[in-house]
């Protein structure tokens, strides 16, 4: 037993001895519990202490291991017994157990020579152990988990066993045990919010782990505008995304997968066919009423024609820029915001090869029903006799009661059928699959990344086999590559070369002829279709029925011949970075060439489809007669072709003086595009000089100058180049002497910028300041003017008409874009919240006079005329915590953005609440719906508003309207801004997840709100021309319906169009489209590596994910609130006929395979 | 800058052409005549041209406005007048005059043309004084159909710099009347009477001359003619009517028709009569370039039955297009029986009888229950149950201006016809009378269209109103769907009759006799109509009007 006063301390297990006492001493008393004994030079332990903890359990060379090693002794056991104490060989040990470890994390990020010394450390060891007569067979290691910077205990941090799945957990003191198997074994410590470390055990038993807190936020280097910059360093609003949020949508476009994860970022989205169903992006909302809104985008810092069509994998981060500090070096193109992509690149390394299978599922979110038969043609006769008040006609009904009860019976399902089109034409599920195989590796002077990607997605149309000799289900297949390479020629030299393609095949009836919304014809031919025009098809032949109404078979429509689009996308790009040290350090210089070609065919296959009309035979039975012949194939052919080169050269300055960074850069570009349809048919050019200059002062005062000169082909020379400059600043408070210390806010920065930017464009105008050109006609066909006798000298000229007037006056249209924002971390970045506010001012925007005469006769040119607002704020806010083993985290993100239109050549108009001035772009106009007239009291009420439509015939179930003027007539003068724009005004996305071991989990919910949408035609409207009607109609007002008190959602039916006082735009029509999607849900399992290594893989993932879950808006049931059928901005609701093709749910299985 | 830096951004040689390219030759020239004419000649037709007016369309013809049909495309424009719903709200203006917005371009092409003239080089004076004749006529069309339509509009003689002020108010009546009859007077001057058959279609001295006869009449007329307009417009009524009236101004109207008759044989123009009776008046209108044609509008090759203009006008159970139009019982009352004598529809079994006792040109204009359609529908049945009869509200369908080569498999050239002779005699009949009564030059001129379709002479000794009523109806039946009776209802200032645009309208119920190859025939009140005072003349788009530089037509 020990007999020490600080011995018997020892007894009580791990304490820390506070005094030292002679290590002869010590060992005396080993001597004695241990029952050994030891030989040594009493010079060589005299005067050498120990301070610190022994465990009396803990096996003897252990101990003795702790004892010497502070003193650089060693210890040899004797052949007889016992041990002889000597001096250590080598000079360099490791340090004592007591001091925290330097982080391994450091010592693997050091240079190989490190590693090789820390392997000749080991080996040392090894060798000590050969003296050993008996090996440990587990060693059990303790410890403690502390904060680096407050030395504070981390509970519930990882320790895990690398290699292997062994692993606990810090207690709430922060303390762990842990048995390993030998002195090579490696701890990895992690927790979150902490750089994780990893530790060699060596012999030690007591190994106290102190955690960094994970700066790598703020080390972070994000991509901006012509090159990158530390996260710390920026003073513009960036919001940037990486590949793994990318890859958690199962969509075909990239734009899809941003929806509700990019704080600034609005997207709609207008359609669900395949190849078409891209979202409209909108970076802050829309500024402009004139021009386009649509964001630059650039790949690799270079435009491209097309972005969506690249495969996911391909991209390591995708950047959006956001105010004037961040894209005014864009100079003309950044007045929209800015989107980079950016691809991956290879790292040094061994080859790491990587396939992912994803097979999935697609189905509709949401279908609208038809009517049956029965309650159609019943209701029909009512919409008649509605509309025989109207007109004065005499009532009488379409179908007889004869024809109504066949209709409910479904006994003569060929001349009375009850065909539900959406099933008939649409059917409930199509597959998708995308395959992706890259490698990536390299060695110090080459660097290679590779892929290869296939994509594929099915249409739902249904039946197309009814037709042998093609198909005509819609078919989208994409075929990605992208190879880049990094060269390191000289020290100074660098160079890369990048080549990338997107094939795209589009394939399907040519009723889909591959332009944006095409497949609306066919979703928008089965509204319209009734379910008694005809039962589809009998056999292999479509039926029409004679004399029941517009003869509209939407299946026939399907099939009136195939069309195949080929589209390829080509660019190759090489960039040179020339090191300037010699010059001064941190100097380099920059260049970059791209081309582009792209290229489209579509191979359109026509033919008329033979429809046959059922008819009744006297025997009964049935007669199909053809109603056209059998034509062959006719084919059309067309060919676009584009290109774009661009090049860059500029230089890169990068240097720190003491506790001064100044970086700068300035760079000149052009680029050319070439494209057979512009106007002109000659290419479209720019041309810029670039530049930007940044100032950090200990990392805490931040300043920056961005400038883009830039020049367009639309102004006369003169007005043609501008100037767009943009300053920032930032402060880095947190890291001021004076900030207090504190836990909570442990990160602040405070940033803003003003800046302006320039837009050249208006619509696809050109040459704007060019006097007017004539435009000559020489397509064939309709495109002509005819004189001589027809039949004989008939000849057709070419016409030629008065082009657009120009106005050498134009100029550059002004974005002035302040910035204010705040970046902040909380416990530790435990929450981190950036949060902005934005106001953008354009003025001069070029517009078209609105109050020019007609009389006039010709087109006017372009005017800097406009002026608009926008304005907002975007934030999003990111919470990481654990609970146990179980790591979670919580995002969200909000978007507010509101503009206002403030001049824009307006008309005089009667009421000042008509001004579309004032307003926001796009906002809806309509009378304000009041309910219904529900008895003919109320209708014939002698104050009741005269309306202006239907000859004020109004009857019971007609709406009542606002008599906003007073006037006591309802009229166009009554209509005021109702709801919104169909673009809306907040966006916010909300996701979760977490992981506990090898699962993954994480869910988005994403949403809009301050968003109308118009129901078009068919979703309100039914028996209109015979077309079908939704079966909620039966909601619609009558007499019995009211008397009953059923629910009544619709008014009065009734058979006209949009001049029908019903029928007007109102608030009965225009309505809140916000809604809120369960966006995206991914379940992931990583298999465990133990198991895999023996077949050969580094990592394997298993995943299921979705997309479009669920929503929940309050549009009628088969609506989507997004599906509005018109372009944002768009107030034609209400009198459009389009219906895109619906919006779809995807669920996904996948797999990944690290080799 | 720099020159490299700014030739970057210049335009690039390419393809496209100015206005000095335009007048530097007489080929070039010739294009922009062409496109003169596309964009500024009206014709029977209201059909779309998607080429030069990208937003408003309208797809049928106006006769469903009027007592001759009902369109049974309920979304189309017919439907709103019948129902009273003309506004100045965009939609409807937009539906029926779709020219609005180009009708100026095309007096700006005029303009600009007449500016030019003069500096295109190696121009001889003959082609020059042609040119001038071309341009100043389709300039007054382009009036004469704004002055139909609208009364006074602003006169723009000159093309419009951008530093003009645009804000030219209303002319007069008077004024613009007197400034068609100027470009007429002028035009008539320097136009060839006749062109080689390659230039068939071209404005001849007898198209100039019909425009002058064509605009006086209609400046004759009750509704311009007269000290008191329709409605009120204040100080303004000089832009709606002349504001006194004077019987002088049937005389000018008389003698500009019958100087349309004295010009026409030398222009090669004469009513066609050698066809036969039943024929001479379907060749007049169903063959392009016919010898009645004084001027057609041109802009189509031959077009699909499935196309504009055709796509509208027939059945849907023929082509399963939009509606199709349906020729109404008030429209067939109007034919004679071939005597000359009144025909009567009491109801009863013999509609077939009573079919084929009307005036030849009915079956020429008529796809009646029983008569050949095409040849893909040789038998039209409109009878309860019949092949036709989905949507035929009148009983029978429209077989005028749908030639008979159109099918399924074969198209047609649209025969858009601006003036036909006829229009010419019928124009001096009447206007004689209201001059000078039933003196007999206007026997003659009415009896030579009559005669040449098979029908007897007028009765002699009718007293002026009794000419006036007879001489009315035969304009309505020689002139039937092409597109002048709106506008002479409106003209005459009968539109709130009964039955012209307003009160009941009468469809026949057509029900097959079992065992018989007659039918039985009821009129029924298919339709109550609608016709305001204000819808005498077009409102204004209120766009326009709110631009502060129109007065705004009464009761808009």
């Amino acid at each position: 037993q020990l007999t020490f006063a600080s011995v018997h301390k020892l007894q009580e297990g791990t304490k820390v001895q506070d005094t030292s006492i002679s290590l002869i001493a010590v060992l005396k008393k080993l001597e004695l519990t241990y029952r050994t004994n030891f030989v040594y030079q009493k010079e060589l332990l005299e005067n050498k202490t120990f301070t610190g903890a022994v465990n009396e359990n803990d096996k003897l060379e252990q101990v003795l291991d702790r004892v010497l090693t502070p003193s650089n002794l060693r210890f040899r056991k004797l052949k007889g017994g016992g041990y002889t104490i000597l001096p250590r060989k080598t000079a360099k040990n490791a340090p004592p157990e007591t001091e925290p470890l330097k982080t391994s994390a450091n010592q693997l990020a050091e240079s190989e020579a490190d590693k090789a010394l820390a392997m000749n450390t080991l080996a040392s060891r090894v060798d000590m152990q050969a003296f050993s007569t008996t090996k440990p067979a587990e060693i059990v290691i303790k410890g403690k988990v502390t904060d680096t910077e407050k030395g504070e205990p981390i509970p519930g941090a990882s320790i895990v066993l690398k290699g292997a799945t062994k692993g606990t957990n810090t207690d709430a003191n922060g303390l762990y045990t842990i048995a390993v198997p030998d002195q090579n074994a490696v701890l990895v410590v992690s927790f979150v919010g902490y750089d994780k470390q990893e530790v060699i055990v060596g012999n030690r038993t007591q190994i106290n782990i102190a955690l960094k807190p994970d700066m790598k936020e703020l080390n972070e280097v994000v991509v901006v505008g012509f090159g990158t910059q530390k996260k710390a360093t920026v003073t513009g609003a960036i919001a940037a995304i990486g590949t793994k949020d990318l890859l958690q949508s199962p969509v075909a476009n990239i734009s899809n997968s941003l929806v509700g994860r990019m704080p600034g970022l609005f997207a709609v989205q207008t359609s669900g066919e395949p190849g078409n169903n891209a979202s409209t992006l909108r970076i802050r909302g829309v500024s402009t009423f004139s021009g386009a809104s649509d964001p630059l985008i650039l790949v690799n810092g270079v435009e491209v024609s097309n972005y969506n069509n690249i495969d996911p994998n391909e991209i390591e981060n995708l950047t959006i820029l956001k105010d004037a500090s961040a894209t005014a070096i864009y100079g003309i193109r950044g007045a929209n915001g800015v989107l980079l992509i950016t691809t991956k690149r290879g790292k040094v390394g061994k080859p790491q090869l990587s396939y992912t299978a994803n097979v999935a599922v697609t189905s509709f979110t949401n279908l609208r029903k038809g009517m049956n038969s029965y309650d159609y043609a019943r209701l029909y006769n009512e919409s008649l006799k509605n509309d025989a008040y109207v007109s004065g006609a005499v009532y009488l009904p379409k179908f007889t009661d004869a024809d109504l009860a066949l209709y409910k019976s479904g006994e003569d399902p060929i001349f009375h059928p009850n065909t539900d089109w959406y099933s008939m034409v649409l059917k409930p599920q199509a597959l998708q699959t995308q395959h992706n195989i890259s490698i990536n590796g390299g060695t110090e002077k080459v660097r290679y990344f590779v892929s290869a990607g296939f994509f594929s997605q099915g249409g739902q149309f249904n039946h197309t086999d009814l037709i042998k000799d093609y198909d005509a289900n819609r078919k989208y297949k994409r075929y990605n590559f992208r190879s880049s390479f990094d060269f390191d020629v000289t020290k100074r030299l660098k160079a890369s070369i990048d080549l990338s393609s997107q094939t795209e095949n589009l394939t399907g009836s040519n009723n889909l002829n591959g332009t944006a919304n095409n497949s609306n014809r066919i979703i928008e031919g089965i509204a319209r279709a009734n379910p008694l025009t005809s039962p589809g098809f009998i056999g292999d032949k479509f039926v029409n029925l004679v004399g029941v109404g517009t003869a509209n078979n939407p299946l026939a429509d399907l099939f009136t011949g195939y069309n195949r689009q080929f589209k390829n996308y080509l660019q190759g790009s090489v960039r040179l970075d020339y090191t300037l040290d010699f010059i001064t350090q941190g100097l380099m210089a920059t260049g970059i060439v791209n081309y582009q070609n792209n290229n489209t065919e579509t191979l359109g296959s026509n033919r008329t489809l033979v429809t046959y009309n059922a008819v009744r035979l006297p025997d009964n039975s049935v007669n199909l007669v053809p109603q056209a012949i059998d034509n062959p194939f006719g084919f059309t052919q067309s060919i676009g072709k584009t290109r774009r080169t661009y090049a860059q050269f500029g230089f890169d300055y990068k240097r720190a003086f003491g506790d001064h960074y100044v970086t700068g850069l300035v760079n000149y570009n052009q680029t050319k595009y070439f494209d057979p349809t512009l106007a002109f048919l000659v290419p479209n050019s720019y041309q810029g000089v670039v530049g930007r200059a940044t100032y950090g002062y200990k990392g805490r005062y931040l300043a920056e100058f961005t400038f883009g000169y830039n020049g367009t082909e639309n102004f006369a020379p003169g007005n043609r180049f501008g100037f767009f400059p943009a300053y920032s600043l930032g402060w880095v408070a947190s890291d001021e002497p004076f900030f207090p210390k504190n836990d909570v806010l442990t990160y602040l920065k405070i940033r803003g910028s003003y800046g302006e930017v320039g837009n050249d464009k208006i619509g696809g105008d050109r040459f704007l300041y060019r006097p007017s050109a004539y435009v000559i006609t020489t397509a064939s066909g309709t495109g002509g003017y005819y004189f001589g006798e027809v039949g004989s000298t008939s000849t057709r000229y070419n016409y030629s008409t008065e082009g657009k007037l120009g106005n050498p006056n134009v100029t550059w249209e002004r974005a002035i874009k302040q910035n204010l924002g705040v970046e902040m971390s909380f416990w530790k970045s435990k929450i981190s919240l950036t949060a902005d506010i934005f106001s953008e001012q354009r003025n001069n925007i070029l517009g078209n006079l609105g109050t020019v005469p007609v009389t006039v006769g010709a087109t006017l040119p372009a005017y800097n005329l406009g002026r608009m607002k926008n304005h907002g704020f975007d934030a999003d806010i990111t919470y990481n915590d654990h609970v146990g083993n179980v790591n979670f985290w919580i995002k969200g993100n909000f978007t507010f953005a509101r503009n206002k239109i403030e001049f824009q050549d307006e008309i005089k108009r009667p009421f000042s609440y008509q001004y579309r001035t004032g307003q926001r772009f796009g906002q809806f106009y309509g009378l304000v719906a009041e309910g219904l007239y529900n008895t003919w009291a109320e209708v014939n009420d002698a104050n009741r508003p005269v309306s202006s439509w239907n000859n004020n015939r109004l009857q019971p179930g007609d709406i009542k309207y606002k008599d906003t003027n007073g006037d006591g007539i309802i009229n166009d003068d009554d209509q005021v801004p109702i709801g919104y724009s169909n673009f809306p005004e907040k966006i916010f996305g909300i996701s979760f997840g977490g992981n506990y071991k090898g699962f993954d989990l994480s869910v988005l919910f994403q949403g809009a709100g301050n968003v109308s949408l118009a129901y078009n035609r068919r979703q309100i409207r039914g028996f209109f021309e015979n077309s079908g009607a939704a079966d909620y109609l039966i909601n619609s007002w009558s007499a019995d319906r009211y008397e009953k008190g059923l629910p009544i959602q619709f008014p009065r039916l009734t058979q006209g169009d949009e001049n029908n006082h019903n029928n007007r735009v109102s608030t009965y029509w225009v309505r809140d489209a916000s809604y809120v999607r369960l966006k995206n849900v991914e379940i992931g399992y990583n298999i465990p590596k133990t198991f895999l290594a023996k077949i050969g893989l580094s990592g394997t993932r298993v995943y299921a994910n979705a997309s479009n879950l669920i929503t929940w808006s309050k549009m009628f049931p088969g609506v989507d609130p997004e599906l509005s059928g018109t372009v944002p901005g768009s107030t034609a609701g209400g009198i459009t006929n389009e219906e895109p093709y619906p919006l779809t749910r995807t669920i996904n299985f996948g797999l990944n395979l690290k080799f | 800058c720099d020159k490299p830096i700014s030739e970057f951004l210049d335009k690039a040689p390419g393809v496209d052409v100015t206005e000095s390219t335009i007048f530097s030759s007489r080929p070039q020239l010739e294009t922009f005549i062409a496109g003169t004419y596309r964009i500024g000649l009206h014709s029977i037709f209201t059909y779309n041209d998607a080429n030069l007016i990208p937003t408003s369309r309208t797809f049928c013809i106006n006769a469903p406005i009027t007592d001759e049909a009902e369109c049974e495309a309920t979304f189309m424009h017919p439907e709103q007048w019948n129902a009273g719903n003309v506004t100045s709200a965009t939609t409807l203006v937009a539906n029926e005059d779709y020219r609005y917005f180009i009708r100026w371009t095309a007096i700006r092409d005029c303009n600009i043309i007449l500016e030019w003239l003069n500096d295109v080089p190696n121009l001889d004076e003959t082609y020059k004084n042609q040119v001038i004749g071309e341009v100043k006529f389709i300039r007054a069309l382009n009036y004469s159909e704004m002055l139909k339509r609208y009364g006074g509009v602003p006169i723009i003689d000159k093309r419009f710099l951008l530093t003009d002020n645009f804000r030219v108010k209303r002319n007069t009546i008077e004024e613009v009347v007197n400034f068609i009859v100027k470009d007429c007077d002028d035009a008539v001057a320097k136009l060839p009477a006749t062109y080689t058959s390659n230039f068939r279609g071209r404005v001849t001295k007898t198209a100039a001359q019909m425009l002058k006869s064509r605009t006086l009449l209609y400046a004759a007329s009750p509704l311009f003619n007269t000290a008191t307009p329709y409605l009120s417009l204040g100080a303004d009524n000089k832009l709606i009517c002349y504001g006194n009236q004077d019987n002088n101004r049937w005389q000018l109207a008389a003698d500009a028709a019958k100087a349309v008759l004295d010009l026409a044989p030398a222009g090669n123009f004469a009513l066609i009569t050698d066809k036969g009776v039943d024929k001479n008046y379907k060749f007049a209108w169903e063959q392009n370039d016919n010898a009645e044609i004084v001027l057609a509008e041109k802009t189509y090759p031959s077009r699909a039955r499935t196309q504009f203009p055709w796509y509208g006008q027939q059945p849907v159970s023929i082509v399963g297009a939009w509606g199709g139009i349906s020729v109404i019982h008030n429209f067939v009352r109007k034919y004679e029986k071939k005597d000359g004598t009144p025909q009567t529809w009491p109801g009863g079994n013999d509609l077939m009888q009573k079919y084929s006792e009307l005036d030849p040109r009915f079956a020429q204009t008529v796809g009646y229950n029983g008569s050949y359609y095409d040849k893909d529908a040789p038998l039209l049945e409109t009878f309860q149950g019949g092949r036709h009869a989905t949507d035929c509200d009148g009983g029978a369908w429209l077989k005028k201006l749908l030639p008979d080569a159109l099918s399924a498999s074969a198209g047609a050239v649209p025969n858009g016809i601006v003036f036909r002779l006829a229009e010419a005699y019928l124009n001096y009949a009447e206007a004689l009378n209201e001059a000078q009564g039933p003196v007999p030059a206007a026997y003659d001129a009415v009896n030579t269209i009559r005669q040449r379709s098979g029908m007897p002479k007028l009765p002699t000794g009718l007293t002026k109103e009794q000419f006036r009523d007879r001489v009315r109806n035969e304009r309505d039946i020689e002139l039937a769907f092409e597109d002048h009776r709106l506008y002479d209802i409106r003209r005459w200032k009968i539109a709130e009759n009964d039955g012209v645009m307003q009160g009941l309208f009468y469809g026949l119920k057509i029900t097959k006799i079992t065992g018989s190859t007659e039918f039985k025939y009821e009129p029924y009140v298919f339709e109550t109509r609608t016709f305001l005072p204000r819808m005498y003349l077009h409102p204004f788009l209120n766009t326009e009007v709110y631009k502060g530089y129109l007065v705004q037509n009464p009761g808009y």
